[in-house]
C-alpha cells in the first residue's frame, strides 16, 4: 500500500475517524484525505469497525465501564498518596526530603552509576538503557567479547510501523564519523537500535532520532552517552 | 502512475482518458466525504455527483488559489451545505404535513453482528492494554474534541494523536489475526 503523502495531516486520521478534530483541523485532513491515496484507503478499510466504533451502544457501553475502572483505580492511587500526606506521617517530610537528596548525589556523580548495562547473550550483544537529556545516567562500558550494542529507550513521539532515522554523532562533533545503525520500534513506543561495538571509541555520543535523513526535525532525545573503556 | 498536477494538465489540453481518471478519484472520495457530513447513502452519491458535474464545467477556467484538491474540495463544501439546508427546510414541511410526496427515506443500515462480536472482543483487550485509549475514546464518545480531551487527559495534541494511532493500530491487529 502507498504511503501518506503528509504524515503530519496523516496523523490526524483516526481523530478524523471519530469525530473528534475541531472544524480547522476536520477540512484540512479533509483536503488531504482528496489527495492522499493512504489515509483514503485506510478510511475505507476501517469503515464499518468505525461506525460500529462511534455509533453502537454496546461499544459505548464497554468503552465507559473500562474508561471509569481506570478512574476508579486512579482514585484509588489518589487515595493511598492522600493517605501518605505528612499529617498522619509528620516526618514525611524529611524522609521524601533525604531521598532528593540522595537522588541527585546518584545523578550527579558519575562514578556510582558507571554500569547501566546488562550483558543479554554471554558475550553477543550488550544491552544499553538510555535516558533522554541525562549524558551522567548513560554510560556503556565496552567488554571484551561484545560484538554488538542494543541501545534502549523509550520513543515518546514515534509511531509504531513508520521507518525513523537514527544517527549516532561523537561529541565534539567530527572526532569519528557519524554511525546510522538499525533500530526498531514496538507498539509500546520503546526503540532498539543496535550498533557494532567495534564502531564506538571511548568519549562522548548523542543518538539522535528524525523521521527521514532529510527531515532533522527530532522524534524524541537527543540521548547522550558517554562510552569508557573495560 | 501520474500526479494530480500531470493529470490536470493533460486534462485542461483535452485529454479524456485524463479526465475521466481526475473525476472518478475525485467521485468515490466526495461520497466518502459527503457521507459522512449527511449520513445518507443515496444523498452522498448526489452531493458527490452534482460538486462533480460542478467542477467539470468550471475546472479549466478556474485558477486555482492553493491546488486543485483544495477547490474541489471547497466545491463539495458548497454542494453538502445546499443538501442540508433542503432536507433541513423538508424536515419542516414535513411537520407542517404539506410535503410532496417524493421524500426518500434515510438508509437504515443492518449491523453486521459477527463483525460487532469480534469488534466487542479486540476492544476490550485494547481498552485492558490501553488505558489512555480507553479513556480518550469515552471523552470522544462523550462529544469532546481533540483539544477538550487533551486538557482533561492532561496530555499534549501530539501526544493524544499518538494514543488514539496506537489503539487504532492495536485493533486492526487485533480484528487482523485476533492478536495485539
Amino acid at each position: 500500500m502507498s504511503k501518506c503523502i503528509e504524515p503530519q495531516v496523516g496523523k490526524l486520521l483516526h481523530a478524523y475517524e471519530l469525530n473528534a478534530l475541531s472544524p480547522q483541523e476536520t477540512e484540512l485532513f479533509e483536503i488531504h484525505l482528496v489527495k492522499c491515496e493512504h489515509c483514503f484507503e485506510e478510511i475505507k478499510r476501517f469503515e464499518q469497525e468505525i461506525e460500529l466504533l462511534m455509533g453502537d451502544d454496546d461499544v459505548k457501553k464497554t468503552v465507559a465501564e473500562s474508561a471509569e475502572g481506570q478512574e476508579a483505580l486512579r482514585s484509588e492511587q489518589g487515595t493511598l498518596i492522600r493517605l501518605l500526606r505528612p499529617k498522619r506521617f509528620p516526618h514525611i517530610r524529611t524522609v521524601a526530603a533525604a531521598a532528593v537528596l540522595l537522588a541527585l548525589v546518584l545523578i550527579a556523580s558519575p562514578h556510582f552509576l558507571t554500569y547501566v548495562t546488562r550483558d543479554d547473550s554471554g558475550g553477543g550483544a550488550q544491552t544499553v538503557s538510555l535516558v533522554a537529556n541525562r549524558s551522567e545516567a548513560n554510560e556503556v562500558r565496552l567488554e571484551s567479547g561484545v560484538k554488538g550494542i542494543v541501545f534502549e529507550f523509550l520513543c515518546e513521539g514515534a509511531i509504531p510501523g513508520q521507518t525513523h532515522h537514527f544517527e549516532i554523532r561523537s561529541i565534539p562533533d567530527g572526532t569519528l564519523d557519524p554511525i546510522y545503525p538499525h533500530g526498531s520500534l514496538d507498539s509500546s513506543g520503546t526503540a532498539r537500535v543496535e550498533v557494532q561495538a567495534s564502531d564506538l571509541k571511548p568519549g562522548f555520543y548523542v543518538l539522535t532520532t528524525s523521521k527521514s535523513a532529510s527531515d532533522s526535525s527530532a522524534v524524541c532525545g537527543p540521548f547522550y552517552f558517554r562510552v569508557r573503556p573495560d | 502512475m501520474d500526479s494530480m498536477e500531470q493529470l490536470l494538465e493533460r486534462a485542461i489540453a483535452g485529454d479524456e482518458i485524463a479526465e475521466q481518471e481526475i473525476f472518478g478519484h475525485l467521485l468515490v472520495r466526495f461520497v466518502l466525504l459527503a457521507k459522512r457530513r449527511v449520513r445518507d447513502k443515496e444523498g452522498a452519491q448526489d452531493i458527490a455527483q452534482d460538486a462533480c458535474l460542478t467542477i467539470h464545467e468550471k475546472y479549466k477556467a478556474e485558477i486555482f488559489e492553493v491546488s486543485f484538491e483544495a477547490w474541489a474540495y471547497g466545491v463539495l463544501r458548497m454542494k453538502i451545505g445546499n443538501w442540508l439546508r433542503k432536507r433541513k427546510a423538508r424536515s419542516a414541511c414535513e411537520a407542517l404535513g404539506d410535503c410532496p410526496v417524493t421524500q426518500r427515506q434515510t438508509e437504515k443500515c443492518e449491523v453486521d453482528q459477527e463483525l460487532k462480536r469480534q469488534l466487542l472482543a479486540c476492544l476490550k483487550k485494547v481498552l485492558a492494554a490501553n488505558p489512555r485509549y480507553a479513556r480518550a475514546l469515552n471523552l470522544v464518545h462523550h462529544g469532546y474534541k481533540s483539544e477538550e480531551v487533551c486538557l482533561k487527559l492532561q496530555v499534549t495534541k501530539g501526544n493524544f494523536y499518538v494514543i488514539l494511532s496506537r489503539g487504532r493500530s492495536m485493533l486492526r491487529a487485533c480484528l487482523g489475526d485476533g492478536d495485539l
